[in-house]
């Protein structure tokens, strides 16, 4: 039998089959090396063994840590849910309002056709602008308030779990998504610069918070399970 | 300093037992397992009392393994019940393959990165954590601080990752697929620096523990 360190290891780890437990205590007890090297593996497992069975957390103490824990799960809300519930009750808003404008859209143009409007070439302006109702854009204000909050708590959560992650290769990762989310920010922003009071540019931008939104939802439910 | 027993010095420095064996972990852990993911199942569901139970089992470990870390008993109390309340959040993402003590040790790493960031800890050597000792005669009571003592000592020379790694084998019992994951390392890595974190403690502890053969 050849010296084999993790043979060694698997053998003070226990489990290992009769014969080849016998095979590998055989060569430790010829081979100097080997034996030394067993000797002290069994030596390090007896000190931790010993040292945990010195010191053992008391119900006292695991109870007085178990309260702080306690407390503090009740002071938190429902884990993940206060900004899943906003993130969804916010989508759900914000598809009624754009189901109910798109609806009501579709009848006004079916009564009264739109003009052909020269589509310009800006990012924000790819949409027909439609004469806006006053209602039409105070719903589509509403929804845009509510995504923009949306947005910002993701944002500040994203941030949170970006600064825990202390591991390079997954802050080199992270360093993309950094860049993938600036474009993406910078292009809404510019959106929504450019909607003015355009009611299909302003539902473009909806749209957009909504893919930035889930974007962000995806990367920090990455982050999350990965911790 | 050597330290002296009243019993064999080969077989009682650093209070090892005569025959120096260590028990072998259970061959068979499937049926803890089980049990295992049917609290972990309950916890998922809302059962309060099957945290408890989950908590009651490796809060304890998961707190030596960050005072081993942090040094210092308020953090490491802090720390352990930060896991707790990470993970308490986070069982939908256990998936269902994953051991819960490898799971729970990963979120304590992070836990500890972060304390070391917001408090600043000061990580220099600190007496062994014996706030509670159950150290049967005198004999063993000075063998038992002593040995905890040098033992704490020389992990303490090992840098803080090496430590974590090291430990999560030979006191946690984690394999090393198990200690790749909780450390985000390829198992090249974890492996070298497991044996580098071994050869220190061993040239610190070895005149202690019993040399090498002559």
């Amino acid at each position: 039998m050849k010296c084999d360190p993790e043979l060694l290891e698997a053998l003070v780890d226990g489990g290992m089959p009769p014969e080849q437990a016998a095979g590998v205590q055989a060569h430790a007890a010829e081979c100097r090396t080997c034996g030394d090297e067993l000797k002290w593996l069994r030596s390090e497992r007896e000190l931790m063994r010993r040292r945990a069975a010195r010191a053992p957390l008391p119900a006292r103490k695991l109870d007085q840590l178990w309260s702080g824990v306690e407390a503090r799960l009740q002071e938190k809300p429902p884990a993940r849910g206060w900004w899943r519930a906003m993130g969804f009750s916010t989508a759900v808003a914000a598809a009624a309002v754009l189901a109910f404008l798109a609806g009501r859209h579709a009848a006004d143009q079916a009564r009264h056709p739109a003009a052909p409007v020269e589509v310009s070439q800006a990012p924000g302006a790819r949409y027909r602008p439609v004469v806006a109702k006053s209602d039409d854009l105070d719903a589509i204000d509403q929804a845009e308030v509510e995504w923009r909050d949306a947005a910002a708590e993701m944002e500040e959560i994203y941030q949170r779990e970006r600064r825990a992650i202390v591991d390079p290769q997954q802050l080199a990762r992270i360093g993309k998504v950094d860049v993938s989310l600036g474009v993406a920010r910078h292009a809404l922003s510019e959106a929504q610069r450019q909607a003015g009071r355009d009611v299909d540019a302003r539902l473009a931008v909806l749209d957009g918070y909504s893919q930035y939104v889930q974007s962000l939802h995806m990367v920090v439910s990455d982050l999350e399970v990965s911790r | 300093m050597r330290i002296v027993s009243t019993l064999s010095p080969d077989a009682f420095r650093l209070g090892m037992d005569q025959d120096g064996e260590s028990e072998p972990r259970a061959v068979d852990g499937s049926a803890a397992t089980r049990h295992e993911q049917a609290l972990v199942e309950r916890a998922r569901a809302g059962d309060d009392k099957a945290f408890r139970l989950i908590f009651d089992r490796h809060a304890p470990s998961v707190r030596r393994f960050l005072h081993d870390l942090l040094r210092d008993r308020e953090a490491a109390d802090e720390g352990t019940q930060e896991v707790f309340v990470r993970a308490h959040g986070r069982l939908h993402s256990l998936r269902d393959d994953d051991k819960l003590g490898p799971w729970l040790f990963g979120i304590a790493r992070h836990v500890f990165h972060e304390t070391l960031r917001s408090r600043r800890v000061r990580l220099v050597p600190a007496p062994p954590d014996n706030e509670v000792d159950l150290r049967p005669t005198p004999e063993a009571t000075l063998m038992g601080r002593e040995a905890d003592e040098k033992l704490a000592e020389a992990l303490a020379h090992l840098s803080e990752e090496r430590r974590a790694a090291l430990l999560l084998r030979i006191d946690h019992g984690l394999d090393y697929d198990e200690i790749r994951n909780v450390m985000g390392w390829t198992l090249a890595k974890v492996k070298n620096e497991i044996h580098r974190a071994r050869l220190e403690l061993r040239t610190r502890l070895e005149k202690y523990v019993g040399g090498r053969s002559e």
